[in-house]
């Protein structure tokens, strides 16, 4: 039989779920897709977490041209179709060409709504649909500062968090009077602001755009009460319209959306249309939950079955900021009188939760600061069961009815939804793993699809896999400190901290081979300091010997001894002494650093006492990881181009840090401006001055690695600036491994999670961490005064000569 | 036979689990204190004459401080290897430490 020729229109999100669907049936179709877009199908989703540089463009795809080849479907890229001619069922794309079809399907999405205002068409203007839009707003954002989204709805907000990731000034405008409020309640819209702004993005609610001023490029935001902000970027996030062109010229019966029935077919028996441009019951969606389950109806119906039907979906939201958790769904509001509202609100924690209930049944919720529940809260509204004996404790999970018992997800009914952007159950994910003989969660993504929507049940999942896998689950290895004590390195920390064991012997004792290795005894050395900020019991023999003795050990086995020298400044007076000091004990050389000091090189162990009591300098800790030093530039106090005082925040920043221990050596830079003379964008942390401000940077490098910093933020004043930079040093000091730079903690990490962790950490988090920075720092010494005057040990410096003429003691003795 | 033990250290001069340099005429030794007992070896590594008195002990080995090769101080030799060092005998006499300068054991 001849096959029937399939033609959809759309490449997007709802198109390739339905031809999914369509191919798992194995039809016989001759299938062509025309797509507007120059690309293979992605996850519009993603689009914020590219814009947030939290996934690259290349992680988003869904279907590669392999699948396409694979399914034998001919994918026309950046061809858009014009016209369709129903009665003699053809379509004519933008390029001239014409092809028939024998089916027909419409999954054109929707488009990005402008208002009628003025200036929308200036440079800096941009819509956030696809990637091309993506792609254009990151290359702005490399000059651009101040940035103000248009919208504060889910889109914007989305759009605002990713602008600020990359380190612009960001304001959200609102029309409304409070933030997405086709989502929340006023209640809701008050915690989500205050989060909102936590994150150091401003809020102007009630506003009007009038205009967007500017010539040629955008300059401000003018608005109908006569205010005005400036702005070199604007973002237009003012909601979408449905894409109905095509099937309005074709004769289609059209409303807001294209008119769809329940088996998704539309006033034509031969054209059937899906995703956001329909309208079924006199809705039209905007995420992509409603368009898998139209997909699944469809392909049904297009392959001949005659299953169930389409009845609309429940809608569910959920925000993609990170650091702010919010879900809300289905009848939030519940401000009719038969509706009951059950609530909770810790303004403290911003934490909100309501449930709304309608005749015993759950028929909304709204979940901010702590959305673990969501997908309880949507299976309920999804099954409609009687609430029962759950109204109980219907906001927080039922307590566990024994110690024994979990509430794993195991032990969830089959039909829970584990997935709620593609909708994958329980059952079948569970099913998947068994019958394919599934391991890692990757494999399950692949077949079920289950956590390639917004990702963030891949938690969920990956315990699925763990428990039918078993044995054979396959996880990605945590490393193991080293093989004398057999334990991730994390697990060894809070080991540690809670069993209160002072020094690496102990450590070694009771988790390891009580021997060590010259990698886990100077590790662990760190960790015990670090844990106990500085009340560990010191043990030397741990360390390696540049720490047993303050300086650098030599391919001769003789030392070298660097000063500090704090933000590259020196004196006549420092510098004599050096000199002196240099002839006297007759250094072989005397170097200028790459770090902006001396360094004197080639001294004999027993001599560094009594070079550094000469030199009354500080230990310039070159030997350690730890704090080296702060490399400045001379800034504002003699640059033309000096826009901050580079010097003086430089010597601020050392004083600050000296003589710490940290995870891998850690080096700083602070410049008077992007010129960036003293290289501090290759720091392990860097402040770079600006016109009114710093921009501090961290895991940048410039040594075996070569790597560029990321910009931590932004701050106007020196005092944040520096705040901002020990928060940093603090987190990297408590969450860094051994001997890892900052620049692959920083990628390992997350900038996204470091900030959140850090900088946009709530009060009481800053102060906990600069807490802990000044109780190590109060312990820090300058080892150098401490022993030249007391060394730890009374041998710590000395060798043995034995003068030629000791006499030996004789014994006759058979060895 | 007879053995000549020269007298090199106070007990207690170097601290456990560290070592120290020990130099006679042209012979250059790492003395280490091992908690129980005294090791001796020559004190030039043989990758490239690392100081092994400055290394990390571990056990009854050496780590040296410039590239980390685990040298036993039982044999002196390298425990995955890369040649061997001298290693002297070495014992407590009283309140010293001494050591006995001639070529023990390879
Ligand atoms: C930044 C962003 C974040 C989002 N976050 C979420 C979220 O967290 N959760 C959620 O549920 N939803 C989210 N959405 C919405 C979700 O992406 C959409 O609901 C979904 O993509 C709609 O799929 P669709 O296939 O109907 O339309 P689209 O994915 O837009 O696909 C339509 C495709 O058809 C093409 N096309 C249109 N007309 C023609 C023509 N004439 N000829 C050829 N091709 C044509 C278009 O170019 C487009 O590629 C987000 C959207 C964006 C932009
Ligand atoms: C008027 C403003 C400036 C002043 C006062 C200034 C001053 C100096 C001084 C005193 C030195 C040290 C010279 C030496 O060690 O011999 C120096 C080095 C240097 N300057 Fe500038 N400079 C200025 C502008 C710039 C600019 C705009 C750049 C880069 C675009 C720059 C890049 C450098 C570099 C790369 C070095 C060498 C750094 C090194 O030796 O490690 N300078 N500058
Ligand atoms: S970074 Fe800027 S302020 Fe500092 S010396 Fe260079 S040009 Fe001057
Ligand atoms: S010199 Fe000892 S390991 Fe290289």
């Amino acid at each position: 039989m001849k096959p029937r020729r399939l033609v959809v229109i759309g490449n997007g999100m709802a198109g390739m779920a339905c031809l999914d669907e369509i191919l798992k049936r194995k039809p016989n179709f001759e299938i062509t897709v025309f797509s507007e877009e120059p690309y293979f199908n992605y996850n519009r989703i993603l689009l914020s977490a590219v814009l947030a540089g939290e996934k690259t463009a290349d992680e988003i795809y869904i279907n590669t041209e392999e699948w396409y080849r694979q399914n034998r479907i001919t994918l026309h890229l950046g061809e858009k179709v014009v016209e369709v001619d129903s009665k003699n069922k053809t379509i004519l794309t933008e390029k001239g060409y014409s092809f028939d079809y024998d089916t027909l399907l419409l999954a054109t999405g929707s488009h990005p709504f402008i208002p009628p205002i003025e200036g929308t068409s200036r440079k800096g203007v941009y819509v956030f649909r696809n990637l091309k839009d993506t792609g254009r707003i990151l290359e702005h954002c490399k000059s651009a500062r101040k940035a103000v989204v248009i919208g504060g709805g889910l889109l914007g907000l989305e759009a605002a968090r990713g602008l600020l990731n990359r380190g612009l000034e960001v304001t959200v405008v609102h029309l409304m009077d409070r933030l997405m409020d086709v989502q929340l309640d006023a209640v809701g819209g008050q915690f989500l602001r205050r989060e909102i702004e936590k994150l150091g993005i401003e809020v102007l609610l009630n506003k009007n755009t009038e205009k967007l001023t500017g010539g040629e490029s955008v300059e401000g935001v003018l608005f109908k009460d006569g205010s005005m902000i400036p702005a070199d970027m604007v973002v237009m996030a003012c909601g979408i319209r449905p894409n109905v062109e095509l099937a309005r010229q074709a004769g289609l019966k059209v409303n807001r959306g294209i008119v769809v029935n329940d088996r998704m077919g539309t006033s034509d028996p031969s054209i059937f249309a899906v995703g956001e441009c329909v309208e079924h019951r006199e809705k039209v969606y905007g995420l992509v939950a409603p368009l898998y389950d139209q997909g699944k109806i469809l392909a049904a119906t297009m392959t001949g079955e005659r299953g169930p039907v389409y009845e609309g979906s429940t809608l569910a939201t959920k925000l993609k900021v990170m650091g702010i958790e919010l879900f809300s769904a289905g009848d939030f509001k519940g401000d009719e009188p038969d509706k009951e509202v059950v609530a909770y609100q810790d303004h403290a924690f911003g934490v909100y939760k309501k449930i709304v209930v309608h005749q015993e049944r759950v028929v909304g919720a709204i979940l901010i600061g702590d959305a673990s529940d969501a997908n309880r809260f949507l299976e309920m509204m999804r099954k409609k069961e009687p609430v029962g004996d759950k109204r109980h404790h219907l906001l927080f999970d039922a307590p566990l009815a024994s110690p024994g018992s979990t509430t794993d997800v195991m032990s969830r009914p089959d039909g829970d939804t584990i997935c709620g952007c593609i909708g994958v159950t329980k059952g079948q994910i569970v099913t998947a793993i068994r019958e394919n003989n599934l391991k890692t969660v990757s494999a399950v993504k692949a077949c079920t699809k289950a956590s390639s929507g917004c990702g963030t049940c891949a938690g969920l999942v990956q315990e699925m896999v763990k428990a039918v896998a078993g044995s054979t689950f396959e996880e990605e290895k945590k490393e193991v400190l080293c093989a004398c004590v057999p334990f991730p390195k994390e697990q060894l920390r809070t080991m540690i901290k809670t069993q209160n064991l002072k020094s690496v012997q102990d450590v070694l004792d009771i988790y390891g081979n009580g021997m060590g290795c010259y990698f886990c005894k100077p590790a662990l050395s760190f960790i015990v300091d670090e844990v106990h900020l500085g009340e560990h019991k010191e043990d030397r023999s741990a360390r390696f010997i540049n720490d047993r003795v303050h300086a650098n050990i030599q391919k001769d086995g003789t030392f070298s001894v660097v000063p500090r020298m704090r933000g590259g400044v020196t004196n006549p007076k420092e510098l004599r002494k050096i000199a002196d000091v240099a002839e006297k004990y007759k250094v072989p050389m005397v170097k200028v650093t790459g770090s902006q000091r001396l360094d004197l090189l080639g001294v004999k162990k027993e001599d560094l006492p009594k070079i550094w009591a000469e030199l009354g300098m500080t230990s310039g800790y070159a030997y350690a990881k730890a704090v080296r030093m702060v490399k400045s530039c001379v800034g504002t106090d003699f640059c033309r181009y000096g826009t901050q005082n580079s010097i003086a925040t430089g010597i601020k920043l050392e004083e600050l840090l000296e003589g710490l221990y940290t995870p891998a050596k850690v080096k700083m830079g602070v410049v008077g401006c992007p010129r960036n003379c003293a290289e501090a964008t290759v720091k392990d942390i860097g402040l770079v001055g600006i016109e009114g401000g710093w921009q501090v940077v961290i895991g940048g490098a410039a040594g075996k690695s070569v790597r560029a910093a990321d910009i931590l933020c932004t701050v106007k004043t020196t005092e944040e600036a520096l705040e901002a930079a020990l928060l940093f040093f603090q987190y990297y000091r408590e969450n860094g491994e051994y001997l890892e730079r900052t620049y692959d903690f920083v990628p390992r990490v997350g900038l996204e999670k470091i900030r959140r962790e850090t900088v946009l950490a709530s009060e009481e988090k800053k102060t906990a961490l600069l807490g802990h920075l000044e109780k190590a720092k109060a312990k820090a010494v300058n080892p150098w005064a401490v022993e030249s005057e007391k060394p730890a040990h009374p041998y710590q410096f000395q060798d043995f000569v034995l003068p030629k003429d000791t006499q030996a003691l004789v014994f006759q003795e058979s060895l | 036979m007879t053995v000549q033990w020269f007298p090199v250290a106070e007990l207690g001069a170097i601290p456990k689990n560290e070592g120290r340099k020990v130099s006679f005429g042209e012979i250059e030794i790492a003395l280490f204190n091992l908690g129980e007992e005294y090791r001796a070896v020559d004190n030039r590594c043989p990758h490239k004459q690392g100081p092994l008195a400055d290394g990390i002990v571990s056990g009854k080995s050496v780590f040296c401080p410039l590239h980390s090769l685990n040298v036993s101080l039982e044999n002196g030799c390298a425990i995955r290897g890369a040649g061997c060092v001298k290693v002297y005998p070495a014992k407590v006499m009283g309140a010293r430490v001494c050591v006995a300068f001639y070529e023990g054991k390879q």
